[in-house]
């Protein structure tokens, strides 16, 4: 039987993944040795294997609690029920199918108004009426509060449209590109330039698309955004062009290159409002994936100096992982993110002025003319 | 938006870079630490629904606050 627990290396350091629950662990060099000497002696269910000092003994139990030492997952993947979904037939918001240009497609089916404006207007640029679609996406409403997206009779409960719409974005990438072709899922927006792919990573509201809108008006080209998905081997990004999502606060910085944007329509969730670019006329050929070049995590504050700082690649990891980034596709494996920050250069970028960002950025991956 | 509240949200975001440039010191400290200390990034059945969860587990080395 194959072990449920995987073992990477990200900067000289160990990464535990448990695959089955997505239990991640790094260990330093001494809980490494440790680790492998529990697994080498084969004793993961007696207190025999380590040595008297109180670190190795909560040690053990922290990663018998984790099923780092293997056997019984001990939690359930969360979210994961049997609902059925109203008939996929008449009464929908949004019955769409979509494609990438290169096989599949997907059709997708959501039964609430606000959700569905939102799904219409981000992924509008993949839209294709005639495509026979492989897979179906729905989403509708489950009780109060939540929400339930369901593919493939599968369904996962979800709190809120915002996570909803980002939950259905997940799936038609994962099931547009091909389970079996991603590795993980980057909550990234990614841009290409002569030399490479340069992923801008982080979480909502640190600048992603607003960086992005600037680089393509620098003469980059477009390859996604919010959503990125690595490939199996952890060293390209395939290309999923859906509507760029522009915040309110970055409507007047975005409409100086991309004046559209003032007259596009507005989409609101209870925190946010937002309008979709389509950037298709920027984008790299469908089918042709991008090698990742530099990894930047930028994180834009008021007022803030432009400050990059390099990032070992255990502190790319940590902040990939804490800003939303996760192993994903079919079968999980944490060895194409572990691969990604293990091999590409990335940098933290805190910032003030986008254009000096963006600047700073096409300079240090040798993108200016 | 107010001045009022521009201005915290201005603050707030300050506060989380320092947190977050302080979180980016500590993981060169936990690499050099010579007893065996483990950080776990997600808890097992965390996984994030949507990218803006994250991880919900802050900093902690060996299940302590306090990385060192």
């Amino acid at each position: 039987m194959t072990s449920p627990v995987e073992v990477a290396t990200v900067g000289g350091l160990s990464c535990l993944y448990r695959v089955d629950t997505g239990a991640l662990a790094l260990l330093n060099a001494e809980a490494s040795q440790l680790w492998h000497d529990l697994q080498q002696r084969g004793e993961a269910t007696t207190d025999d294997g380590v040595g008297p000092e109180p670190d190795a003994h909560d040690l053990k139990a922290r990663w018998q609690a984790q099923g780092f030492l293997g056997g019984t997952a001990p939690a359930e993947p969360a979210g994961q029920l049997a609902v059925h979904a109203p008939s996929a037939n008449g009464g929908a918001d949004l019955d769409q199918r979509y494609t990438l240009g290169h096989g599949r497609a997907i059709r997708v089916v959501a039964r609430d108004q606000v959700l569905a404006a939102l799904l219409d207007a981000v992924l509008a640029p993949l839209a294709c009426a005639a495509a026979v679609p492989d897979h179906l996406i729905e989403a509708f409403p489950c009780d109060v509060d939540r929400l339930a997206v369901q593919v493939d009779g599968a369904t996962r409960l979800i709190s809120g449209r915002a996570a909803a719409r980002s939950e259905v974005l997940r799936q038609a990438l994962l099931h547009l590109v091909g389970a079996e072709q991603v590795g993980a899922i980057l909550h990234a927006s990614t841009v290409a330039g002569p030399e490479g792919g340069i992923l801008l990573l982080g979480a909502s509201g640190s600048g992603k698309s607003t960086l992005a809108t600037a680089l393509l008006a620098q003469g980059l080209h477009y390859v996604a955004d919010d959503l990125s998905a690595l490939d199996r081997g952890g060293t390209s990004v395939h290309p999923f062009p859906i509507g760029l999502s522009v915040k309110s606060g970055s409507w007047s910085t975005v409409a100086r290159r991309f004046p559209e944007l003032d007259a596009l329509p507005v989409l609101a969730t209870r925190r946010l409002r937002v309008r979709y670019l389509d950037a298709r006329s920027y984008a790299v050929a469908p089918a042709q994936t991008v090698r990742a070049q530099r990894l930047v995590f930028p994180y834009y504050a008021p007022g803030v100096a432009l400050e990059a700082e390099r990032l070992a690649p255990e502190a790319a990891l940590q902040l990939a992982i804490t800003t939303g980034s996760e192993p994903d596709g079919e079968p999980r494996s944490i060895h194409p993110l572990a691969r990604l920050c293990d091999t590409v250069p990335a940098w933290h970028l805190a910032y003030g002025d986008v254009d000096q960002a963006a600047d700073w950025i096409r300079s240090a991956s040798g993108a200016l003319a | 938006m107010s001045n009022e509240t521009s201005t915290k949200a201005a603050d707030e975001r300050a506060e989380t870079l320092k947190s977050r440039r302080q979180s980016l010191k500590d993981i060169g400290k936990f690499a050099a630490v010579t007893a065996p200390a483990m950080l776990v990034l997600l808890e097992a059945g965390s996984a994030s629904a949507c990218p803006d969860a994250g991880n919900k587990n802050g900093w902690q080395v060996n299940g302590k606050a306090s990385p060192v």
